[in-house]
Order: C-alpha cells, then sequence, then structure tokens
C-alpha cells in the first residue's frame, strides 16, 4: 500500500509540485529570514560591543549608577595594578581600558585665534603600543586618511569635523575640557589621521587619544573610567560573560566603596538587552506568521486538490478503504511532502544566506545617521539553529493544510463523494 | 445463504429545499446468487440509488436492507467498507480509473486493501485482464486506452477479487454498439463460470437484452418484475 501512494505521488505531479513548491518558498523565507536576522544581530552585537559595551566593562560602582553621562570623576584608579591582576586571573579575556569624556574643539588660524568651534566626543584608549585595541576597535577599517598615532599628542579625529572645519593633516587644534577634578586645562595636539565608524554618535564628533595623554590633560593618572572586557575569539556568549561577571563582583565589589570595581555585562545595557530579546522574539512571531500563512495556503490548494481528488476518494470507498485510512493516507502523503519541501526549501535558504554571508550588502550608505551601532556591512550568518528551523513550520504548515482539506472526506456521505466524481 | 440482496418495505428520502424527496418507495426485492439481474427505469427513476443503497455506499431511510446476511444499518463505517473490499465490485458508467496508475496498478488496488501477497496478486491481475481481453495493455495509463477498453479494465478490477455481488451503474451508457456487446458477454461468461451475482441499472436496449431479469422502476417504484423465459 505504501509503495502504491509513493507511485502516486511520484506521478501526480498537480498533487505534489504545488505543495511542494509553497512548502519550500515557504521554508526558504523562513531559513533566509534567520540567517539575515542573526546576521544582523550578531553584526550590531560585534560593533556595540566594540565601540560601546565591550563583552563586559568594568567601571566604579558609582559611575555604574549614571553610566549614561559617562562621568569620568568617579574613574577607577590604580589601573595599571588592577589590569596586571585581572590578566593573571582570567587568561583568554582582552582587557582594554578607555575613558570617555567631552569639550570643545577649538582650530586657530595661523595668528592662533579662533577659526572654529565645536564639541566633541573624546574617547581615549590605547592607540600606540597596543595593536590588539587598533584591531578591537576596528580602527584600521574606520581610517579615512592620515596614519594611526605614533605619539601621545597625535590624535584622530572624525572626517566630519575635519572637512567641516576644513582642516589639514597634521593641523593643530586644541581641546578644551575640564580635568576629573573640575578645573580647566587646554592642550594642543596634532591631527594624524581621520576616521569614519557608520555610526551616528561617533561619527558626528569623535576624538581619539591615546591612554597616556589623558594624565596630563584631565589629571587622571593611572585612571580609567571603564575597562572593556572581550571575551576569547571575540565571541559574545551571554552566560560566559554572566559567569564571569559574577566571579568578578564577588571577588572585587566591596558594597562599603564606592569607588570599587564592578562589572556589568552587555545584556545589562538597557537598549541592547531589549533589542536581544525583541529580535529573538520577533524571529519567533515572524516564523509563526510564516508557518500559519503556508499553512493556509496548503490548505486552499489541499482543498482544490482533494475536490480534484475526490474521483479518486469515491472509487478507494467503493473498493473498501475505508474514510480513516484514506484521511491517514493523505496526512502521510503530506508529511512526506513537507519533509521533502523542508529539505529543498532548506538548501535554497541556505544557499541565498551562504551567498550573502560572503557577499555582504553595503548599507553604509543607510547607515551614515543611524544612532543604531551597526556595521556598514550587513551579512547574514549561517547558524546550527538554520539548518533545522525550517523544518517544524515545513512539516506542521503541510500536515495542517492537508488534515484541514481532508477533512472532506468527513463531511460528505459516501454516496455524495462518490456522485462527484460522475460529474 | 441464499439470498444475496433482500430489501423489505424499504424507503429512501434525500432532503430537498426546506422539505424532503422520496426517490425510492415501498420497495420489496429479494435477489439470489448467481443472478444476473437489471434495475431498468427512466432517468430519476431511483436506480442508482437503490444500487448504492445495495452496494452499501448510502443506507435506506425506513425498512430492512440485508447485504449477503448482514443488515446494513448495523455495520459500522469500517465495517460496511470491508463487506465492499471483500465481496463487492463496482462498476461505473464513466469508468472511473486511477488515472495515474496503470491497468496493472488500476486491477492491482482492490487485492492491496485485502492485504493479498504479491506473487498471488500478479496471478490473480493477470487471469483478471486475460477474461476481459487486455493483457497486452497491463502497462498502459487509462488516458492511452479507448472507452471501452477502459470500461474492460474497470470490469477487471470489480471482479478481480472473485466478489460474490458486482454492481454496475449504466456500464454501457459510453460505449459503442459493438464494445457494449463486447464487455456483456464478458460479464455472462463471469456470471456462469464464477457464479458472480451481477445487478445492472440501466436504460440501454442492448443490456437490457442481455438481462435474465429486469426489474422495472418508475418514480422509485417497482412496476414489474420479469423473469426472462429460456
Ligand atoms: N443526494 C441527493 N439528494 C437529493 N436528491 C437526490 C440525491 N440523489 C438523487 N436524488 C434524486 O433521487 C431521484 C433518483 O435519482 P437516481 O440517481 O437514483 O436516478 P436514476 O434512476 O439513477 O437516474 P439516471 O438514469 O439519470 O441515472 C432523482 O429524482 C434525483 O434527483
Ligand atoms: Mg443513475
Amino acid at each position: 500500500m505504501f509503495k502504491f501512494l509513493m507511485k502516486g505521488i511520484l506521478r501526480d505531479k498537480s498533487r505534489t509540485l504545488y505543495p511542494l513548491i509553497t512548502i519550500s518558498m515557504g521554508v526558504m523565507l523562513i531559513v533566509f529570514m534567520w540567517c539575515w536576522a542573526n546576521g544582523a544581530m550578531s553584526g550590531m552585537v560585534d560593533k556595540t560591543a566594540s565601540l560601546d559595551l565591550g563583552h563586559m566593562k568594568i567601571v566604579t560602582r558609582a559611575y555604574e549608577e549614571i553610566i549614561d553621562q559617562k562621568p569620568y570623576d568617579l574613574c577607577l584608579t590604580d589601573v595599571d595594578e588592577l589590569l596586571v591582576e585581572l590578566k593573571q586571573k582570567y587568561p583568554g579575556i582582552k582587557f582594554k581600558p578607555r575613558t570617555n569624556f567631552g569639550g570643545l574643539l577649538d582650530v586657530p588660524d595661523e595668528n592662533g585665534q579662533t577659526k572654529a568651534q565645536g564639541d566633541f566626543i573624546g574617547i581615549a584608549m590605547n592607540l600606540l603600543n597596543d595593536p590588539d585595541e587598533i584591531e578591537t576597535f576596528s580602527l584600521k577599517d574606520a581610517m579615512v586618511m592620515g596614519h594611526l598615532p605614533k605619539k601621545s599628542d597625535e590624535i584622530l579625529i572624525s572626517n566630519v569635523i575635519f572637512e567641516k572645519f576644513e582642516l589639514k593633516l597634521n593641523d593643530t587644534v586644541s581641546i578644551i575640557t575640564s580635568t576629573m577634578y573640575g578645573s580647566m586645562s587646554i592642550r594642543n595636539y596634532k591631527v594624524a589621521g581621520t576616521v569614519r565608524f557608520g555610526v551616528k554618535a561617533l561619527d558626528r564628533g569623535a576624538v581619539l587619544i591615546d591612554n597616556s595623554a589623558i594624565a596630563d590633560l584631565l589629571d587622571m593618572e593611572n585612571a580609567s573610567s571603564e575597562i572593556f572586557c572581550f571575551l576569547p575569539e571575540m565571541e559574545y556568549s551571554r552566560r560566559d560573560a554572566e559567569k564571569i561577571k559574577t566571579s568578578f563582583n564577588a571577588e572585587f565589589t566591596d558594597v562599603d566603596n564606592e569607588f570599587s570595581p564592578y562589572m556589568r555585562t552587555m545584556n545589562d545595557d538597557a537598549t541592547m538587552g531589549y533589542m536581544m530579546k525583541m529580535t529573538n522574539t520577533s524571529i519567533m512571531f515572524m516564523n509563526f506568521g510564516l508557518m500559519i500563512m503556508v499553512a493556509i495556503v496548503l490548505w486552499n490548494s489541499g482543498l482544490l486538490n482533494n475536490i480534484r481528488r475526490y474521483g479518486e476518494m469515491g472509487v478507494r470507498l467503493a473498493m473498501g478503504e475505508s474514510k480513516g485510512h484514506i484521511y491517514r493516507s493523505i496526512v502521510k502523503e503530506s508529511i512526506l511532502i513537507g519533509i521533502l519541501g523542508s529539505v529543498i526549501g532548506t538548501l535554497l535558504g541556505l544557499a541565498i544566506s551562504l551567498y550573502l554571508q560572503y557577499h555582504p550588502v553595503d548599507i553604509s550608505h543607510y547607515m551614515n545617521n543611524s544612532s543604531i551601532m551597526m556595521g556598514n556591512e550587513y551579512a547574514a550568518k549561517i547558524d546550527g539553529i538554520s539548518l533545522f528551523i525550517g523544518f517544524i513550520p515545513g512539516v506542521l504548515a503541510s500536515i495542517l493544510g492537508s488534515m484541514l482539506a481532508g477533512r472532506g472526506i468527513y463531511k460528505r456521505q459516501t454516496a455524495q463523494l462518490f456522485k462527484e466524481m460522475e460529474k | 445463504m441464499e439470498n444475496i440482496v433482500q430489501i423489505k418495505n424499504m424507503i429512501k428520502r434525500y432532503p430537498a429545499g426546506s422539505g424532503e424527496f422520496t426517490a425510492l418507495k415501498d420497495i420489496n426485492l429479494t435477489i439470489g446468487k448467481g443472478e444476473f439481474t437489471g434495475f431498468v427505469g427512466p432517468s430519476g427513476s431511483g436506480k442508482t440509488t437503490l444500487l448504492n443503497i445495495i452496494g452499501t455506499l448510502d443506507r435506506q431511510s425506513e425498512g430492512d436492507v440485508q447485504v449477503m446476511g448482514t443488515d446494513v444499518l448495523k455495520l459500522t463505517h469500517k465495517q460496511s467498507a470491508r463487506l465492499r473490499s471483500e465481496k463487492i465490485g463496482f462498476i461505473f458508467q464513466s469508468y472511473n480509473l486511477l488515472p495515474v496508475y496503470t491497468v496493472y496498478e488500476n486491477v492491482e488496488f482492490p487485492l492491496l486493501l485485502l492485504n493479498i501477497p504479491e506473487s498471488k496478486r500478479k496471478e490473480m491481475v493477470l487471469k483478471a485482464l486475460e477474461w476481459v481481453g487486455l493483457t497486452d495493455k497491463i502497462k498502459s495509463k487509462p488516458h492511452q486506452l479507448s472507452g471501452g477498453e477502459c470500461q474492460r479494465v474497470a470490469i477487471a478490477r470489480a471482479i478481480v477479487k472473485r466478489p460474490l455481488l458486482v454492481v454496475a451503474d449504466e456500464p454501457t451508457a459510453n460505449l459503442d454498439a459493438e464494445n457494449s456487446h463486447h464487455i456483456l458477454k464478458t460479464m455472462v461468461e463471469l456470471n456462469r463460470e464464477l457464479k458472480t451475482t451481477f445487478i445492472f441499472s440501466t436504460h440501454d436496449q442492448k443490456v437490457i437484452n442481455y438481462l435474465e431479469r429486469k426489474i422495472s422502476l418508475i418514480d422509485g417504484r417497482i412496476t414489474k418484475d420479469e423473469i426472462k423465459e429460456g
């Protein structure tokens, strides 16, 4: 009997091909969307981690409370000693001290008079002797012109400011800011190069400076407002991050000392945590929605198909096959078609995703004004889940469609089914 | 079991609009084993309805219907399916072969339902195709056959399992005279050789000439029941 049914499936193209195409397309979309969202998400996570949040970051407890204001007067101290200890305790994890500060950028003319002035976002980091940090911050990719700073008094500035202020490379600019103790501080720096990250916040007014300069500029001797932490292979895992956070805080955080170090993970960031959750939920919803859509299409095509097949059903009933047996055989057929369609759809979806994984779409045009930290390139990313994610909805939709359509057999009187074939 | 069909005071009504339509009235009928019988009457007189009830595809509204000794009202869907698969063969006006299957597979199908082993099946299918003279077409699909050939396949499919009863609803309606005579002769032979009971519905004079017993229906009533002399 099984062989008999298989022959029917293989020979009756209109019975098999249409549902197969529908399921394949649905599954393809599901797989592709998954890889796409996965790629977008991990692109965003990577970018945000490298520029803004780290996988984890260490700050003082006081700083943590108002972390959005980046209050460098509440910075970590004795940073060199802390770093030595951290490297020993957590081998494999990268620790990168960075300090955010703000102020005015002043461009003098040849007479020393102010030619242009504007505010900036300053980031102090290891620019001079830490190739690893250059990599982490994707600085090489971000460089538009000039070279990386070679000395303490050389800085990088955003290409937007550079053009707005009509600067030239090696021009001298003044930074006007306040020290961590609140007194005014003015220092001159040479523009070594310009950068563009594709992130609105940074591109509007970033100034990158080496950590060695802030002892003088901000009066931050052996201090840093944040220490970025990166997991091995730069691969974020919430579980690992939480684990390290717990052990770190148990050891280093002192509830009585608000300047004691405290570690938080990327997920502790309100926006980022929300984005991650939203993405996961919306992918689930999209998949569910697609599955229902595919099921409805299959239901309809199944109905048409079954009406076309009432003749066959009538004959089979007359020959003495029971309704239940016929119904089950329709459902079994749909399982086979569902699996086959899911395999085809998954392969197609993976093929497209694979292509886009290696040929990312350049979205820098759209991202120039984005406040979301996302890479300039948008690539799909295949993971283990993408191999399976299409199967459940693909097979379920097929079964659901055929079950709904197959109920027609039960609704009709045997003789009635039988008459419909005579027309 | 003497009688294949025994019907007493049977009535069949169909829902029609808001009321009901009585398609068969006061049917009393006995058909014995090995008969070659037909229901004859104008269109709409109830021939198909009566055949469907006898073939357990439909149920009466009132009265008693025994098919091969069983009360059809007492059968579950499954049991009536079983009765059909084991003991009743069907032949339809429009052949109703399964289009994607070959001649051989179409004839084999009733045997699959009976779980008959492959080698036995093959023997039975070939034998049935031999009776209807189609052994040279076993690999053809229905659309490659003429109407007469299709109906012969349908006959082979109906008789392959050697049922006690074959029900044939206007089997010659789509055939020309030559083909009609050919398949009727085949059925007469099967009736003689295998003692298979045949019940027809027809208004075709060619068929009527072959019948041993002619039961006339008009407006849902049996008006005449004649047995041919000789
Ligand atoms: N499912 C149904 N619902 C309502 N009325 C029906 C149904 N089936 C048949 N009838 C009616 O019952 C009557 C008998 O129909 P039946 O099909 O038995 O006629 P018939 O003698 O086989 O006619 P024909 O020679 O045209 O095939 C007809 O008047 C028909 O309209
Ligand atoms: Mg009829």
